[in-house]
């Protein structure tokens, strides 16, 4: 408590705030400034794909950091959506920004109905639920390829498909173009889910998603409907899902059975956790700092020879990468936000801007309850 | 005078097992009406089935409406709001958007003016409204249910136990502070108790349930020198 009383003041909406503000926003346009200048197309694909894997966190944080809904069927929503984008790309000559809208209605309505077992089911029978979805899917496409791909071009997946930049982007149709373009749009994407995310958070529906989660019976008396929350939000989390396979598939460029398994939903789950469940900027931050733990480890650690005897071959990243992550979730539960929150909260604490007042003179307001009254409250529990 | 809330026959349970066989009660406006109970009585589901969280069979008349077969988020509209038992604060929300959650049926602009005159009603929680829930006392959560469920502008309060895991001294000026909404703001209260001495104290009506029946109904002093009920909830 001390650290806290010592810690400046920051007022919300303040100029200091502002301040701040700006600064964070500067350091942003420079990170994305420099993750362009220069990129070759491998490195803007990176990012693109790190863009995509934030986006499945925001979504699965809608859900389950909001919410309180687990899912560990994420992936088959990504996949459904790149499963649309090759095919209406391939065999319908679709727009692709056409199939993406396409592909989040399906998602939608496919979450939707999806979600309806979640209104009898919580905690691990809901996982088990979406477990048993993330399962289905790889055979699921297999079918859909064989039948409707195989059969008539004889390839074994979905590929080429390419999402072209649009001409008045003045991009050519040449790799580095489309990287390029690809990752603006992935931008763009990301930006917009977190800012849909940012909103229903900070809005009436937020907050009932919220109370939904701590707490069923309060949030229905108080007038929340139970069953069309959570199952609307198990919709719009999957179309989100649906955002980052889409992406996905357009920047890869090709798609089979084995493109979204259950370890695609782990890793979106890696994510959201690493960066901080219920947070807002987690996802984003811990999608980031997974994707790149786990870019680097598979390049370097193959070649460190200080690792013991059979460690230093073999699949040694993904090992790695499992250390680091139960190691970080031992020292910051609450993901990297939450760690910086901590933090932070020893050298400033932001507060509210101070409530209006009310709109009448407490002198004529005979109904006012003395201001003393509940004062004495807490102090002998606290 | 005249009854906000009229109950007739009302019969209610979980699934095949019926708690509630056909009970009656009258809540008169602007007054603080108690049901007293013990442990299994059925005083929680009695209230789950007047807000329409359960479903239930009978005659339930609000403000000289039925609300037998309306949805449960339809009566808050209406003007009913529950306290529901063990306070159900969203401990990871702030105070400020407890106070809010309060207002989800709401779509006028007062909500804002409201926030600050609860606010001044109850200047503990405006110290903490930019605390998570979870951080309260137990008594200042309690608190904060109230106040929050005041925030749909209710007509009719319902309260379960809300001296549960309280200490006495709290709970007493819990009861006050019940007492005092009541008398200054004219806010018709049920109240769902197991602490009769305290509940006595500001029922204007008291209702005893036994085993899902009302056996006793009556004035506070009434039912207070009943002998039996003075053996079964007054220890005396």
């Amino acid at each position: 408590m001390t650290s806290t009383l010592r810690a400046r003041q920051i007022r919300y909406g303040g100029s200091l705030h502002w301040i701040l503000r700006a600064i964070v926003a500067a350091v942003l346009v420079v990170l994305v400034w420099r993750m362009v200048s220069g990129a070759v197309p491998s490195s803007l694909g990176k990012y693109t794909e790190a863009m995509a894997l934030a986006i499945a966190a925001l979504s699965l944080n809608l859900l389950f950091g909001f919410n309180g809904q687990i899912s560990i069927g994420h992936s088959t929503f990504a996949g459904i959506s790149a499963f649309f984008l090759g095919y209406s790309i391939r065999f319908w000559d679709n727009i692709a920004f056409v199939s993406l809208v396409e592909a989040c209605v399906l998602c939608f309505l496919v979450g939707v109905v999806i979600g309806l077992p979640a209104l009898r089911l919580k905690g691990p029978y809901l996982a088990l639920v979406t477990l048993a979805i993330a399962y289905v899917w790889p055979t699921v496409a297999r079918q859909f390829i064989e039948r409707k791909v195989t059969a008539v071009t004889g390839e074994s997946a979905l590929t080429k498909f390419l999402v072209r930049p649009p001409s008045w982007t003045g991009l050519k149709n040449t790799r580095q173009d489309r990287a390029l373009y690809l990752f603006w749009v992935a931008l763009a994407l990301m930006v917009l889910c977190y800012v849909v995310v940012r909103n229903l958070r900070t809005s009436r529906v937020g907050r009932s998603l919220v109370a939904v989660r701590d707490n069923e019976t309060a949030a229905a008396v108080m007038g929340v409907n139970l069953a069309r929350t959570k199952v609307l939000t198990f919709g719009v989390s999957a179309a989100m899902a649906g955002v980052s396979g889409w992406l996905i598939a357009a920047e890869i460029g090709t798609v089979d059975e084995n493109s979204f398994t259950i370890l695609t939903s782990i890793k979106y789950i890696l994510a959201l956790i690493l960066g901080g469940a219920a947070t807002l900027t987690g996802p984003i931050v811990g999608a980031f700092a997974y994707f790149f733990a786990d870019d680097y480890l598979k390049r370097h650690a193959p070649h460190w020879n200080w690792l013991p005897g059979k460690f230093g071959d073999g699949p040694i990243a993904s090992f790695l990468l499992g250390v680091l992550v139960i190691g970080f979730v031992f020292i910051a539960p609450q993901g990297i936000v939450g760690l910086c929150r901590r933090i932070g909260r020893n050298i400033a604490t932001v507060v509210p801007e101070p409530i209006r007042g009310p709109t009448h003179e407490p002198a004529n307001e005979p109904n006012n309850l003395p201001n003393n009254l509940p004062n004495n409250l807490g102090e002998s529990t606290s | 005078m005249s009854a906000l809330l009229t109950v007739r026959g009302l019969s209610a349970g979980y699934g095949p097992i019926e708690v509630l066989h056909g009970v009656d009660l009258d809540v008169q406006e602007g007054q603080v009406a108690v049901i007293l109970g013990a442990n299994g009585a059925g005083k929680t589901t009695m209230l789950r089935a007047i807000s329409g969280m359960i479903p239930r069979t009978g005659v339930v008349d609000f403000n000289g409406q039925s609300i037998i077969k309306t949805a449960p988020e339809r009566i808050v509209s209406l003007g009913v709001a529950q306290v529901p038992q063990g306070r159900g604060t969203f401990t990871d929300l702030t105070v400020d958007d407890n106070m809010r959650a309060g207002a989800y049926v709401r779509h006028d602009h007062e909500v804002v003016s409201d926030l600050a005159l609860w606010y001044e009603t109850f200047p503990r929680l405006k110290d903490r409204r930019s605390q998570k829930a979870g951080t309260l006392s137990g008594g200042e959560q309690q608190m904060l249910a109230i106040a929050r469920a005041l925030m749909s502008r209710p007509k009719l309060l319902l309260c379960d136990e809300p001296s549960l895991g309280l200490a006495p001294l709290i709970t007493k000026a819990l009861f006050q502070t019940i007492q005092r909404l009541n008398e200054q703001h004219g806010l018709t209260v049920l109240l769902v108790e197991q602490n009769a001495n305290l509940a006595l104290d500001i029922a204007h009506h008291v209702c005893l349930l036994e085993t899902g029946l009302i056996i006793a109904a009556g004035s506070p002093a009434a039912i207070a020198s009943d002998d039996a009920v003075r053996r079964a909830y007054l220890g005396a």
